[in-house]
């Protein structure tokens, strides 16, 4: 369920750039641009859209964080202001050695002691007038950091602008198999329904259907997600888990949470809401998310979260169980 | 009897029904058929005629070049065409990769010498009628365009220097030269030289400012010789031209002769619903104008930026038209002082001719599609650039009017309308010896 999409105008959520100034967080409302349904980059106060090409493989498909394949990727700057034409911009794509995956930000790229032994590609300040394009071929799957360097025009100063990315998360077949054993079940439950009239294996048939189904927006690639720690809250252990990684901006996406005894054994019968915001904005969450299904195994779908800025937030979860409520609360810094 | 009655009228009503059905099937497809070769109407025979080869005007005068239409100079020019000691390595002359058998092209992708060039390499044919040369118009005229893959390391690594010693110290060469543009200096016993075969375009850097002058102006020179013989390079009369000859003389079973209803639907689709006469327009199916159509960057490549790049190398250019070089008045370098430029024409590319284009594959600015089907899928596709805007709009054409399309494209083939000696290596010099050296 990653971004691959054939058009911009039908971008998910926006690539996630952050852009420091040296010795300023700007993480506040203004500082970091996300704009709905287009990938943007922010330099200072000039902008561009920023666009990869895997041509060779996937023709005109126009990613901005997630590369499907290991192979030539091009990356495009499209300037929305013209003074980044006369702007040098050195452009640099590290292996990402910062061990904050999704949440890298340049104060952790700072921290590399050595920088260029991280670097896959180096392309050195020049001005590039019109548009800015370079291009690499990854030989590696994994994590990588893109860091744009502009001279900012007036000061002179160096500003950064980083954002973090993925090559090689294309999943084979994709989600084709499952479509097909999806209608293979259905038709399967409707002739059980014509021969025998009951109603009882067509159930057993639909049940397995839809696990299937859910089982397959398990995600992706949970085991490389920067992991929300476990929580102990009273005799219970909560685990929070995003469906989709990198968690996306501006769009509905779901997450599990799973509840056992501190033992190990699952919970079935919790009740759980949920709640959440940005205390340091004094808002909440921009939508009702709620819990839908009980997966088994200890493990609750919740669907209907959504963010819509960067920065910390909080989500926390009341669960009622055996008469006793508790919350548990996570803090994500998106 | 009424029971026989009632049964045999369903009968023969279904029998109705059905001969019913196919007359008006057929019918159809008549009109179809027939509407497809309904004769051309006055709008559209103009726009025939606008495109064949008879109304092609007579070549155009370059101002900056006073040896374009001089015959010796293009007997030198082609001498120098065909000549591979005009190169780093004694083998690549401009004939390796615009050959003669392949309309001046070379069946590559891209073209390939001592290295690989940065495009696919485009037909010479007809190209003296262009305002701008290159896929980008970065040259404004053919004498300048042939100094570049000279001096360009991937093509003919040579310099300007080494060309110049050559073309001293071959007596024909030199009495050609002496004969077009008065005495060629001899350089060798005041300067030293590049070591021969050091490739790079500022070998001259040991020259005084003065001398480097004269050694540009030779080298100009040659261009200039080397332009005289591709203004000779001039399209031949294809089927096409042939056919729009019979509609505008209202020759109907000459039509019938020399075009297939096929090839006759695809003109129809190329001049209308396809809008390909959009740019591909004139007798020699180019507006000879830069534009984005969105097409694919090649294996190993960024996308073109084209003709955005194409302008500033050609303003910045010290031999084109208004440089020291150039013969020209100022007022004869229009194009190149009121060209179009800007964020419009990024990723722009110049319209190529389409004449002889079925031998010309592979296709586009770095060869990325390898056949005609391949052309027309994209422009049916039309794709949103990867860098600026396509211009060409999806054309939701069926599979049948491709290939209709197609069919068209291939009625476009003529060899050159040039004398045959022009079209091979030139017989040897009657005079051809090695000078003793100084
Ligand atoms: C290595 C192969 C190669 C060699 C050698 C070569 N060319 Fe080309 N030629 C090309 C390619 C490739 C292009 C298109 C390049 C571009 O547009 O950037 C081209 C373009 C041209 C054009 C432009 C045609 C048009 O309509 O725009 C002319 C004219 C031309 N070449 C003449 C010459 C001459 C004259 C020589 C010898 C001095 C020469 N070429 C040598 C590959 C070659
Ligand atoms: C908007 C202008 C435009 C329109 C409309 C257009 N073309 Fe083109 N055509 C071009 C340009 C520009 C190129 C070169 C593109 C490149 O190399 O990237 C080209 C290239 C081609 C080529 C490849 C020629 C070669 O030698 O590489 C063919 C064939 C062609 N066009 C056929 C057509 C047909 C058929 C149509 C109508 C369906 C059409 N074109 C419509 C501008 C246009």
């Amino acid at each position: 369920m990653r971004s691959s999409v054939t058009r911009k105008t039908v971008w998910r959520a926006c690539l996630s750039l952050a852009l420091l100034w040296p010795g300023q967080l700007a993480w506040s409302h203004g500082g970091v641009y996300l704009e709905e349904d287009i990938c943007v980059i922010q330099i200072g106060y000039l902008k561009a859209h920023f666009t990869v090409f895997q041509p060779q493989t996937r023709r005109y498909q126009e990613y901005c964080e997630d590369l499907p394949d290991v192979t030539e990727s091009v990356f495009v700057l499209d300037y929305a202001h013209d003074e980044l034409s006369r702007t040098p911009l050195e452009f640099r794509i590290i292996r990402d050695v910062t061990g904050q995956g999704r949440f890298a930000r340049w104060r952790d790229v700072a921290k590399i002691d050595d920088l260029d032994a991280a670097t896959v590609f180096f392309k050195p300040a020049n001005v590039e007038p019109d548009v800015f394009m370079s291009l690499h071929e990854f030989d590696t799957p994994g994590d990588y950091i893109g860091i744009v360097t502009a001279t900012e025009p007036n000061s002179g100063e160096l500003i950064h602008a980083v954002f973090p990315f993925e090559v090689g998360f294309a999943v084979g077949l994709g989600y084709w198999p499952l479509v097909v054993l999806v209608l293979i079940l259905l038709q399967a439950n409707y002739w059980w329904l014509r021969r025998r009239g009951a109603a009882g294996p067509a159930a057993a048939i639909a049940v397995i259907a839809w696990l299937t189904a859910a089982g397959a927006v398990q995600p992706v690639r949970a085991e490389s997600a920067a992991p929300l720690p476990s929580q102990q809250v009273g005799s219970l252990n909560v685990t929070l888990q995003p469906e989709v990684v990198p968690i996306p901006m501006n769009r509905m996406h779901r997450w599990t949470v799973r509840v056992t005894r501190l033992q190990g054994e699952p919970v079935a019968d919790a009740v759980i809401t949920v709640a959440g915001g940005m205390p340091s904005h004094d808002h909440g969450l921009p939508t009702s998310p709620s819990v839908t299904h009980y997966l088994g195994d200890g493990e609750y779908l919740i669907e209907g979260m959504k963010f819509h800025m960067r920065g910390s937030w909080e989500v926390s979860l009341t669960i009622t169980q055996r008469g006793t409520t508790q919350v548990a609360t996570f803090q994500i810094a998106l | 009897m009424t029971g026989a009655e009632t049964t045999s009228t369903p009968g023969w009503s279904a029998a109705a029904i059905v001969v019913a059905l196919l007359g008006l099937g057929l019918g159809a497809w008549w009109l179809a058929e027939s509407s497809r070769q309904a004769p051309w109407s006055a709008a559209e025979r103009s726009t025939l005629e606008s495109l064949w080869l008879g109304s092609l005007p007579p070549l155009p005068a370059d101002p900056s070049n006073r040896f374009a239409d001089d015959p010796d100079a293009a007997a030198l020019g082609q001498r120098l065409f065909f000549d591979p000691r005009l190169s780093a390595n004694g083998e690549v002359a401009c004939a390796t990769c615009h050959q003669p058998a392949k309309y001046f092209t070379d069946g590559l992708a891209r073209g390939r010498a001592i290295g690989i060039s940065r495009r696919n390499t485009i037909s010479l044919v007809g190209a003296a009628y262009s305002p701008w040369l290159y896929w980008d118009g970065r040259k404004d005229s053919l004498w300048s365009q042939a100094l570049s893959p000279l001096e360009d390391p991937q093509e003919h690594g040579s310099n300007r220097v080494d060309l110049i010693t050559l073309v001293h110290a071959d007596r024909a060469y030199r009495s050609a030269y002496e004969r077009l543009f008065g005495p060629l200096q001899d350089f060798s016993g005041r300067i030293r030289f590049a070591p021969p075969g050091n490739a790079g375009a500022s070998p001259a850097a040991n020259l005084s400012a003065e001398d480097r002058q004269l050694v540009s102006r030779v080298f100009a020179n040659i261009g200039k010789s080397i332009a005289a013989y591709e203004r000779l390079l001039r399209p031949g009369v294809s089927r096409f031209d042939r056919y729009v000859e019979a509609v505008l003389a209202e020759d109907q079973p000459r039509q019938r002769q020399l075009f297939s209803p096929f090839e006759k639907a695809g003109l129809r689709l190329f001049i209308g619903k396809a809008n390909c006469t959009q740019c591909h327009n004139g007798p020699l199916l180019t507006n000879n104008e830069f534009h984005n159509t969105g097409v694919l960057s090649a294996a190993g490549q960024v996308p073109d930026k084209g003709r955005i790049d194409g302008v500033r190398i050609a303003r910045a250019d010290p031999f084109n038209c208004l440089g020291t070089y150039s013969d020209a008045a100022e007022a004869d370098c229009a194009e190149l002082m009121f060209t179009k430029t800007g964020i419009e024409v990024l990723g722009a590319l110049r319209t190529p001719s389409l004449r002889n284009v079925e031998q010309t594959a592979p296709y586009m600015h770095a060869g990325q599609l390898t056949t005609l089907a391949a052309v027309l899928a994209h422009y049916n596709e039309a794709p949103p650039a990867m860098i600026g805007h396509n211009e060409a709009k999806p054309l939701n054409l069926s599979r049948r009017e491709i290939k209709q399309l197609r069919a068209f494209l291939g009625t476009l083939n003529a060899a050159p309308a040039t004398e045959p000696r022009w079209l091979r290596p030139p017989e040897p010099w009657p005079l051809v010896e090695v000078p003793a050296q100084p």
